[in-house]
């Protein structure tokens, strides 16, 4: 009996122990060994201000996904931007801002060209991205907006072929510069639009060659707009890469819930990381009317 | 299709034609005792050597010569009877098997039971329910779907549920029957418990492949689970207490011999148990007090009742729920207020069936039944301050599916060389994908709003015809399904052609092979990881196209000695428009946007693809007997608008799977148990990058994290012990037995989930392990009288 006992306190006290580090620990993953790469970022927007920056690039070389350190900007790369498969130009890097690479202020894209980057740099192999072709701007209509309405109504033609549109409207109070986004939604159940951070985020399936026509609810609980204040509405034109970024960012944003699916961000950088992608944006400013 | 229906009924015609003399024998197979049917009894005549098995129902048909006739009727676990007589007349003969003791066991089976090479259908494993109460159990909770996941072809999903993945489906494609009702949720407490209750199970028959054409609406397998329909004969009780929960069965004849009732019900008392302690961890002079609740519930009833030889009327009904429930009160100087919420989900389950004998050659089994799954929270909170007022917010949301179905089954045997079976059947499915109703009061000022989709509903309609023929040492089994589906103005309708074969070589050994292809119209909006009772059953619709597959099995079979059954099985099954959730998407958040929460925006639909081979040894009766299984398998998914359209390993794709379950009797009064179980680990993604950038949405510069390939990881290896001791004593009220079980004997730390965390001991960033059950001992007491 009194063996028993013994061999009983040593499973208990054997169990607590153990326990301790059973519910959670360092879990045995076979990760192979992480190679460094260059990871290039470059979201650019033509057209209207205030995007009409000038182009330029980000470039940091990658670390593994459990290093420490941060992921170190690059210095002192060569980065080359091509159109139509031509040397357009050699970005330099910004001297403020280690990392950043620039074209000359005269540097311009045009719609319909087909344009991609190269880099080297820090001893990391060479990566080329993906040709992107820059969207036409579009012009559009926007009705007019009075302090009692609560939708917004632009319209545009549909141009040819499958075509992305990332749409949004800030509000830039009267006598002021205070720039505010405001939220708004589809009143129709149109499929294939998205409301992201970026703004609406839709392709033109849903309006089958048609003239597309938008009307935008203001979010419930919004305040009335009051006369006199300024509605800026941008429409941006996307190339497709830039519409599978958009939507990539936003569901790797929601991955990190624990029941999510794991949400793969977009990339189309041969031999390296990140994205490059394209946008014409063009502005209307309308005057909310009484 | 339009040459096998022809050549079916040929078939059929020829074999009626020309032959000498015959008369039919029928009747059912049961227990003495009890007066329980005895499902897949065998009948067999010694002098001809034809013979039948009896249905789900008990019933036989076997035609045969007029003559002389030796009568052998055989039952696992039963003392065979015999009888011999003169057939010169249609006859009504019903058999009533003595059960045999464990001991007796290997005399008693008959040499003619029907063997497993000598069966048509492959891909099928019958778990006797004496067997499944063997098992050794996690906190001593017998559970019919955790013995499942110890067949071959099975997976069990991730550590304690009670999912069943089959040759590389998904949960929803298995379509679980209790009484010929489907079940639309199978788990309590997040699938850590099935919820059928041993007690009150009869039978239980899982099918992998090789469909009969009588089974349709799933993709993966068919689970069918009966419920005892209660001894007709004498009052008997059945019961446990263990650590979690207890239950008690009841059955009894209400009219000896004509009607008899079986209930039974289950209840966890974690609740009442800890309430106590919770009570006394409160400060008695505090204002403030705080109750949990949480609790699940089953509870079965069946009514039998036999008009006669002909008729026959069952009534059957399951319910069962979770209960998560919080209720909190506080009072706090001049202010005071309350909080109530709860939350729950059950399933209620209905079956009316009525067994007609039509004729001596024609059964019929007219169904009427009702499914309901439905799963809802609320909440009500009150507030009240003598100089702020008042305020009361309540809300509340539900979803969940119910079915109502009718349908008629024929069994139709013209001679023993065709068994024929015909039906059709018709459900009406009413899906509610999720409503929520808020309500607030303050001070006066009222304010309500209803959100979510509306309901939707479909028709799911089918009709089949199957001939399992008999053609020398060829036998076949030869049908069609057709199934139909009308949501809203769209109308979907898939025949579906099924074949089985099976040559005996020799008296010991079989080859056997089959293809089916199936569709499935409605689906389950579950996360790969995780299955909760938020999963949405939803319907096919015209963007969201039913699931169909197709599948082909070859195999061999044969019995060795000492009765060890052993099949050999490869398959290679394709299916089609397989649903997943988008990258990032998930029931509860709102990856897709506003207008992503209607249901249809969140998933994906893709193709999938299964193969492998399964070995499966079992030895079902004598003082040690339990199985091997083994299986070799590949399991992917494709879809255009995840992982870059690459095809990619299902999570649940594990090489290799191997299970051993043995029960052996020390004495009559001792039996012990064990199981072991080894799984490759489960395929998952995970991070093996970072880099800095900036892109839209983001002004900041940030970094991004960068995933490998889709499930391109694996996690640590799953391998568990269970170990079981019962120790059985006779008294003379009956019988009880205290029952030990140790599940995870060898406190292995299998993975629940893998996350990227920081070890505080090393201060450093790392793959977390997160693991769920120990080495869990428990101890339930058992009898029956």
């Amino acid at each position: 009996m009194k063996k028993t006992t013994h061999l009983l306190a040593i499973i208990v006290v054997l169990l607590f122990t153990s326990c301790e580090s059973f519910f959670e620990r360092t879990a045995k993953v076979d990760l192979p060994e992480h190679e460094p790469r260059l990871a290039l970022s470059a979201a650019w927007h033509a057209g209207d201000a205030p995007f009409s920056s000038p182009f330029s690039i980000f470039l940091s070389r990658s670390v593994g996904a459990l290093d420490e350190a941060a992921p170190p900007a690059v210095s002192n790369a060569s980065v080359r931007l091509f159109e139509d498969d031509q040397l357009l130009a050699t970005l330099t890097e910004s001297s403020q801002d280690p990392g950043r690479y620039l074209a000359q202020d005269t540097l311009t894209l045009r719609p319909g060209h087909t344009y991609h980057l190269e880099a080297e740099g820090n001893g990391l192999p060479k990566i080329t991205t993906e040709p992107e072709t820059l969207p036409a701007k579009i012009d559009f209509d926007a009705a007019p907006f009075s302090t009692n309405d609560n939708r917004i109504k632009i319209s545009f033609p549909n141009p040819p072929g499958t075509d992305y549109f990332v749409c949004f409207v800030n509000r830039i109070r009267q006598g002021t510069q205070s720039n505010n986004r405001i939220y708004l939604k589809p009143s129709s159940n149109q499929e294939h639009a998205y409301i992201q951070e970026t703004g609406l985020i839709f392709d033109d399936s849903y309006f089958d060659n048609q003239p597309i026509s938008l009307s935008l609810l203001l979010q419930q609980n919004s305040e009335p707009i009051p006369a006199n204040d300024t509605l800026a509405i941008y429409l941006a034109h996307v190339t497709e890469g830039y519409y599978k970024l958009d939507r990539s960012l936003e569901r790797s944003y929601y991955s990190d819930d624990f029941l999510g699916e794991p949400a793969f961000l977009y990339d189309n950088v041969r031999n390296g990381y990140g994205a490059f992608v394209l946008a014409n944006v063009m502005v209307k400013k309308i005057v909310v009317g009484p | 299709m339009k040459k096998i229906l022809p050549l079916l009924f040929a078939t059929i015609l020829s074999a009626q034609s020309g032959r000498a003399q015959q008369y039919t024998i029928t009747g059912y197979v049961s227990d003495r005792e009890s007066g329980e049917k005895l499902i897949s009894a065998t009948v067999f005549d010694s002098r001809s050597g034809l013979g039948a098995v009896s249905n789900t129902y008990g019933f036989y048909s076997l035609t045969l010569p007029a003559g002389n006739v030796n009568l052998q009727v055989s039952y696992l676990g039963y003392l065979a009877d015999t009888v011999a007589f003169r057939l010169d007349r249609d006859t009504l003969i019903n058999f009533k098997l003595q059960p045999g003791s464990v001991l007796k066991e290997v005399t008693v089976v008959a040499e003619e039971r029907q063997k497993i090479q000598k069966q048509t259908q492959m891909s099928q494993v019958s778990v006797p329910v004496k067997a499944i109460a063997k098992v050794p159990a996690l906190l001593g909770e017998v559970d019919v779907l955790k013995v499942i996941q110890l067949l071959p072809g099975v997976q069990a999903g991730t550590e304690g549920q009670s999912g069943i993945y089959v040759r590389g489906g998904s949960p929803d494609q298995n379509l679980i029957l209790l009484d010929g009702v489907p079940v639309y949720n199978i788990s309590h407490i997040a699938g850590f418990f099935s919820v059928f209750n041993s007690d009150a199970i009869n039978n239980v028959t899982l099918t992998k492949g090789g469909f009969p054409a009588r089974y349709g609406g799933r993709l993966a397998s068919v689970l069918e689970i009966n419920m005892k329909e209660g001894n007709n004969k004498e009052f008997h009780g059945r019961g446990s207490i263990g650590l979690i929960s207890s239950r008690v069965t009841v059955e009894g004849p209400i009219q000896k011999d004509k009607t008899s009732f079986m209930i039974s019900g289950r209840r966890t008392y974690w609740d009442i148990l800890t309430r106590p302690f919770i009570k006394k961890a409160q400060e008695p002079s505090s204002n403030y007090s705080s109750v949990p609740t949480f609790y699940f519930y089953d509870f079965n009833a069946k009514v039998n009742h036999k008009f006669n030889d002909r008729h026959r009327l069952f009534l059957s009904l399951y319910t069962g729920r979770d209960i998560f429930g919080l209720k909190e009160t506080y009072k706090y100087q001049n202010s005071s207020g309350s909080f109530d919420g709860h939350i729950g989900w059950g399933n209620i389950t209905t079956a009316l069936r009525w067994n007609y004998l039509i004729s001596q050659k024609l059964f019929a089994n007219t169904s009427l039944t009702y499914s309901r799954f439905r799963f809802d929270t609320g909440f009500k909170d009150t507030y009240e301050n003598n100089t702020e007022g008042f305020y009361e917010a309540s809300g509340r949301y539900f979803s969940g599916i119910n079915d109502v179905a009718s349908r008629i089954d024929f069994d139709y045997v013209p001679n023993p060389r065709h068994y024929i079976r015909f039906g059709i059947g018709d459900t009406y499915h009413t899906y509610n994908p999720g409503i929520f109703t808020y309500k607030e009061n303050d001070d006066g000022n009222k304010f309500s709003q209803n959100f979510g989709d509306n309901k939707q509903f479909s028709h799911e309609m089918a009709a089949y015809i199957e001939d399992d023929m008999r053609l020398g040492a060829l036998k076949a089994n030869i049908g069609v399904h057709l199934s139909a589906f009308k949501v809203k103005k769209t109308f979907f309708v898939y025949p579906q052609p099924r074949i089985g074969l099976r040559y005996l070589l020799n008296d010991r050994w079989s080859l056997k092979a089959s293809f089916a292809t199936m569709a499935q119209y409605i689906n389950l909006l579950s996360t790969e990881g995780l299955r909760l009772p938020t999963d949405l059953w939803v319907p096919s619709t015209e963007r969201v196209r039913p699931q169909t597959s197709w599948q082909v099995a070859a195999g061999a079979a044969t019995t060795w000695d000492q009765g060890i059954e052993f099949s050999v099985e490869a398959y290679y099954k394709k299916m089609n428009n397989v649903i997943s959730y988008k990258e990032g998407a998930t029931f509860f958040n709102d990856a897709e946007g506003i207008l992503g929460t209607t249901w249809e925006n969140k998933i994906s639909q893709g193709t999938g693809t299964a193969y492998g081979i399964e070995l499966f040894a079992q030895k079902k009766f004598g003082k040690t007997s339990g199985w091997i299984g083994y299986t070799l398998a590949w399991n992917k998914r494709q879809f255009d608008d995840i992982n870059n359209g690459e095809e990619f390993p299902y999570r649940y794709d594990r090489r290799h799977d191997f299970k051993i379950v043995v029960s052996h009797d020390l004495s009559k009064r001792i039996r012990l148990s064990a199981t072991w179980v080894y799984n490759t680990g489960l395929a998952i993604s995970l991070p093996i990058a970072r880099y800095r950038g900036e892109f839209p949405g983001n002004p900041y510069r940030q970094e991004f994290t960068i995933l490998g390939k889709k499930n391109s990881f694996r996690m640590p290896a799953y391998h568990r012990l269970d170990l079981g001791a019962e120790f059985i004593k006779q008294k003379k009220w009956g019988e009880r037995a205290w029952v030990i079980s140790v599940y995870n004997a060898y406190n292995r730390p299998n993975p629940f989930y893998i996350y990227r965390g920081y070890n505080w001991r090393t201060e450093k960033e790392e793959f977390r392990q997160v693991s769920l059950f120990p080495i869990v001992p428990s101890v339930a007491y058992r009898f029956k009288f």
